[in-house]
């Protein structure tokens, strides 16, 4: 059990969590922009077309009128990208929370459901709890950890879940049926009608999308390396999906970036470093390239790579 | 130290920050009853459950033996001219169409909600006359469709 609990709570770099809000916040605005920008498109439908999930009747939610929908989504940008910038992460990460959720509850009010943001919502629900954290700080914390923990479930999740959905809904005909010639036909590019027509090849990838789907909970134990391994074919995958049958699944994508070693991503930081670089070069006189160079406030250092003296792990 | 090496820490940082009983306590009953809610969604849930429900996407078996049936919703103008929706040009996208074909068949007069969103889109363009959703039914064979199809109209309705 303790094991289990250490796990869960497995301590993290705070500027981890840190590159995370920034990568899920200004993804949440990204989205309501351009990704699922037909929810607004929803402000000018009527409101007999709008059929309200379970939690929207318990809540008593109201109709979304074009007034509702826009508000929800003037006030949601600025509040997400409010939160991209890590401050206030409390008040606007549950802001961003709960304005998404009910974002979302309207988009799939109207006869289809998605399925492919349950660990992004997962991240918003969590990020908040995650603690204060700033870009590049390495200080371990477990409340960040549990929150990566949580997104992590909430990604495999939704691959294993979908399995057994498949099993349930479908039954073991799926694995031969034509469920992804109906994808092909309905949303298939150019290159998914050539391979549709390949025979058999829809219902060979059946079974390895059942397989691969089975296996995803070996994703959360795998040895680091091997994880962010899965992690590069999971990615794959979805280039694939995406190339075939135009499914983007992206809100899934953002979530899964709760695997990766964010914190080492440091755009600004190698802007800054470049650009003091270059400085230090004209100061010196010498310009000579590859040469070691002082840049304030730091040793020597010849390039960007250098700038982190310190061991890192992964 | 093989857990700090793991996470890329430095024996110079910080202590970690630890959670308190608290913090733990409330941490695990949250994992244990969204674990609960989302074991129970995919088991018994439907999509009304969202976002608990089951992640059902292509999880419905399709016959090799049966067409493959994709439905439009179409508005016509007084001139007959006619427009296929979609998100762009009404809000409607062609799933939640499909996801409501029940309700249309049985109630016609629905269909003047899509024409009330083209029309909210395209104030400058001819109010439509009649809105129909078809049902166009495609053959297939194991080597993708065969090109051959028909179609089906599902509802149709004049807007007065």
């Amino acid at each position: 059990m303790d094991s289990l609990v250490r796990w869960l709570t497995e301590p993290v770099p705070k500027g981890r969590i840190a590159a995370f809000r920034t990568v899920v916040y200004l993804f949440v605005a990204a989205d309501i922009t351009i990704f699922t920008g037909w929810v607004r498109a929803h402000a000018g439908i009527p409101g007999d077309l709008y059929r309200p999930l379970f939690v929207a009747r318990i809540l008593h939610l109201p109709v979304p009128t074009r007034a509702l929908v826009l508000a929800i989504f003037w006030t949601l940008l600025i509040a997400a990208l409010a939160a991209a910038s890590g401050r206030a992460h409390r008040l606007l990460g549950w802001t961003v929370f709960l304005l998404y959720l009910e974002w979302m509850i309207i988009a799939m009010s109207y006869g289809k459901v998605d399925h492919d943001r349950f660990g992004l919502l997962v991240a918003l629900a969590t990020l908040p709890t995650a603690g204060a954290a700033r870009h590049g700080d390495r200080t371990l914390t477990e409340r960040g950890g549990w929150a990566l923990r949580m997104t992590q479930f909430g990604v495999v999740a939704t691959y294993f879940l979908a399995a057994w959905a498949k099993l349930r809904f479908g039954g073991i005909g799926w694995l031969t049926g034509a469920t992804l010639t109906r994808a092909v036909v309905r949303r298939g590019t150019w290159f998914a009608d050539q391979l549709v027509q390949v025979p058999n090849l829809m219902v060979v990838s059946q079974f390895g999308i059942m397989a691969f789907e089975l296996l995803s909970p070996v994703l959360l134990v795998l040895p680091r390396k091997w994880q962010l391994r899965a992690i590069a074919a999971c990615y794959g995958f979805h280039v694939m999906v995406m190339a075939t049958i135009t499914i983007s699944f992206l809100p899934h994508q953002v979530a899964m970036t709760s695997f990766l070693p964010l914190e080492k991503v440091r755009p600004v930081e190698w802007v800054r470093a470049r650009s003091s670089h270059l400085a230090g070069w004209q100061r010196a006189g010498r310009g000579a390239a590859g040469e070691a160079v002082a840049v304030a406030g730091h040793p020597a250092v010849h390039g960007p790579a250098e700038r982190d003296d310190r061991p890192q792990g992964e | 130290m093989a857990d700090a090496v793991e996470t890329g820490a430095d024996p110079r940082d910080a202590p970690p920050e630890r959670l308190g009983r608290r913090g733990l306590t409330a941490r695990l009953v949250a994992t244990a009853v969204g674990l609960a809610l989302l074991l129970g969604g995919t088991l018994v849930g439907t999509d009304d459950d969202f976002p608990f429900g089951p992640f059902r996407m292509f999880a419905t078996t399709d016959k090799w033996s049966a067409p493959i049936s994709i439905a439009r919703a179409e508005v016509t103008d007084a001139a007959g001219h006619t427009v296929e929706l979609t998100p762009g040009n009404s809000g409607v996208r062609r799933a939640e169409v499909e996801g409501q074909l029940a309700r249309f068949r049985a109630e016609p007069r629905l269909l003047t909600g899509l024409a009330d969103a083209y029309r909210a889109h395209n104030p400058d363009r001819p109010a439509p006359r009649s809105v129909a959703v078809v049902l166009r039914h495609h053959q297939i064979s194991r080597s993708g469709p065969t090109g051959r199809y028909s179609d089906e109209v599902v509802a149709t309705w004049t807007v007065s």
